[in-house]
């Protein structure tokens, strides 16, 4: 039997919690008297993460009727997974777009030099601009009339045009990496075995590339997140950026960290359970370091 | 698994030029079926490039390289390749590179994998189908190149310097394997090396390239006996004498 290794990873949440009930009780102790606070916290500046938690209850656990008995229910179509649902819509159409079209660029410039050429100052560019910085000009093209029915759903094209300029450059240049460290003993091993055409495609270039392919997923996947919950905070109806916006205007300052939580979380689920799993498939034998 | 036979390699004035530089001038060669044959010379002096216009990979500018009266492609399953650093797909495991000539002319899963693993037999991996190519030691990699070139049946092997990676008692065992197995199934070999004793002890005849252009080139057949038998072959006298009279031809060559 191995024995397990202690991991000093399972130190890092307790010492997060740690330093925030701090600050937090610090910021309640030395702010303003009369603002809304008790001992520990300040629930407008700095609420502690218990409260966090409770604000979760309360958005999953809504008040059965507003007479003020204080009954509490789970309902299925609560604001909480509304935004939840939203966002991650938003990211699967627009990520998955991105990859779609960045398997065939990224292809395309790794085989053709030319086209390679004519891409990377494109790439540059687009990559040297944070994503959220085309947000007010998508705003501006896609609320033109012409696409004012599309804009007004949560199918917010402006949204997801972001999320694709976010996820779509960097999955390019890792898969065009992926084309170009394919080595040329291993083609030519391929046709002296017999390989030709669409086999040489099949059995050798589409596997030598697939670490670099799932590591572009996963970049991808992360920048197009990022984006994408930016992006939301300029207006847009639903997601997880508008619940973190509605909590700072309402002054629910919870909901601004349950936003900040639930983001950190889904981004952290995707990685862990999905990308980290096929990228330790290839570990064994690829070198990927992106 | 029984003896191949087959007609000669041809090589008809055959000139290459890389980059403007003439690397092969009217070069004539005939390589006779089931012949073990080395081709030896220094760094630089077109060995591989040889190689590679044997197997096809490269046209000649003038000339013709021809077996069964038709020009070569890479693609002819009468040819196998094993190159100089095993290039076994790192993805596959040491079986499934064994297989995967077979699954590209779409022979059916269960066959491929009996032939595939007959082979690995032979090379002696007959434990290793599961490995990938990255668990297992230089030596053992050559071994399943070794195999996955075999399994398509070649009747012509063209061998990159297969053992110059491997440390000097590993190349003697993959000599003997070699020799074993050539004897057996009886390809025509043409065996590129820098190495005079390995060149002595494995082959009928051997090549001394010149430096490009090599319109001429040396050659000397052998004449040690077969079967040949790792340590007394290597230490008979005509070992040393065959040795001796190689050397000289080099040292000719080069002055």
């Amino acid at each position: 039997m191995a024995k397990r290794r202690f991991s000093y990873a399972w130190l890092s949440i307790p010492a997060v919690l740690l330093v925030w009930f701090l600050l937090a009780w610090f910021l309640a102790w030395s702010g303003e008297w009369g603002e809304l606070f008790d001992r520990f916290e300040n629930q407008l500046r700095l609420p502690q993460s218990w409260t966090v938690v409770y604000s979760g209850y309360e958005e999953l656990f809504p008040l059965v009727d507003l007479s003020g008995s204080g009954i509490r229910a789970f309902q299925w179509d609560n604001e909480l997974f509304k935004n939840m649902y939203v966002s991650l819509f938003r990211e699967v159409v627009g990520f998955g777009s991105a990859l779609i079209l960045a398997l065939i660029v990224g292809a395309a410039t790794g085989f053709f030099k030319p086209f390679r050429q004519f891409m990377y100052p494109i790439t540059a560019l687009f990559q040297s601009v944070p994503p959220i910085a085309w947000a007010p000009i998508m705003v501006l093209v896609f609320t033109s009339p012409f696409y004012q029915s599309l804009t007004a759903s949560v199918f917010s094209l402006a949204v997801l045009s972001v999320i694709f300029i976010a996820g779509f450059f960097p999955m390019v240049v890792t898969i065009q990496e992926g084309v170009l460290q394919i080595q040329g003993s291993d083609v030519k091993a391929a046709r002296v075995l017999g390989a030709k055409g669409w086999q040489l495609y099949r059995y050798v270039y589409f596997p030598a590339s697939l670490p670099f392919i799932t590591t572009g997923m996963r970049l991808g996947f992360s920048y197009a997140w990022r984006a994408l919950v930016a992006a939301e905070m300029l207006g847009v109806e639903f997601g997880i950026g508008q619940l973190i916006l509605t909590g700072d205007a309402t002054g629910k300052t919870p909901l601004i960290l349950l936003g900040v939580t639930i983001i950190g979380g889904i981004s952290f689920l995707f990685e862990a359970f999905i990308f980290k799993r096929i990228e330790a498939h290839y570990s064994e034998w690829s070198h990927t370091n992106a | 698994m029984k003896r191949v036979g087959g007609e000669p390699l041809i090589v008809k004035n055959m000139s290459f030029a890389y980059d403007g530089k003439e690397i092969f001038n009217n070069l004539n060669l005939e390589i006779n079926a089931g012949d073990f044959c080395s081709i030896i010379g220094p760094s630089g002096c077109g060995k591989t490039t040889l190689l590679n216009l044997l197997a096809g990979f490269l046209q000649p500018n003038t000339g013709h390289i021809r077996m069964h009266d038709r020009d070569i492609i890479p693609e002819d399953p009468l040819l196998g390749y094993v190159f100089q650093t095993s290039a076994l797909f790192p993805w596959l495991t040491a079986l499934e590179n064994a297989e995967f000539g077979l699954k590209m002319v779409g022979v059916g899963q269960k066959e491929r994998q009996k032939t595939a693993q007959s082979y690995l037999d032979l090379v002696g991996l007959s434990e290793f189908g599961d490995y990938l190519p990255h668990r297992l030691s230089g030596g053992m990699q050559q071994r399943v190149s070794l195999a996955r070139t075999l399994v398509n049946n070649p009747h012509l092997l063209l061998m990159d310097e297969p053992f110059g990676a491997l440390d000097a008692l590993t190349r003697e065992v993959m000599q003997d394997e070699l020799l074993r197995i050539w004897h057996d199934l009886g390809q025509t070999v043409i065996f590129i090396t820098h190495d005079i004793d390995e060149a002595v002890y494995l082959s009928d005849r051997i090549i001394v390239l010149n430096v490009a252009p090599n319109g001429i080139f040396t050659e000397i057949n052998s004449v040690l006996p077969r079967p040949r038998s790792g340590p007394k072959t290597r230490t008979d006298n005509m070992f040393w004498e065959y040795k001796k009279s190689l050397i000289q031809h080099i040292t000719d060559v080069h002055h």
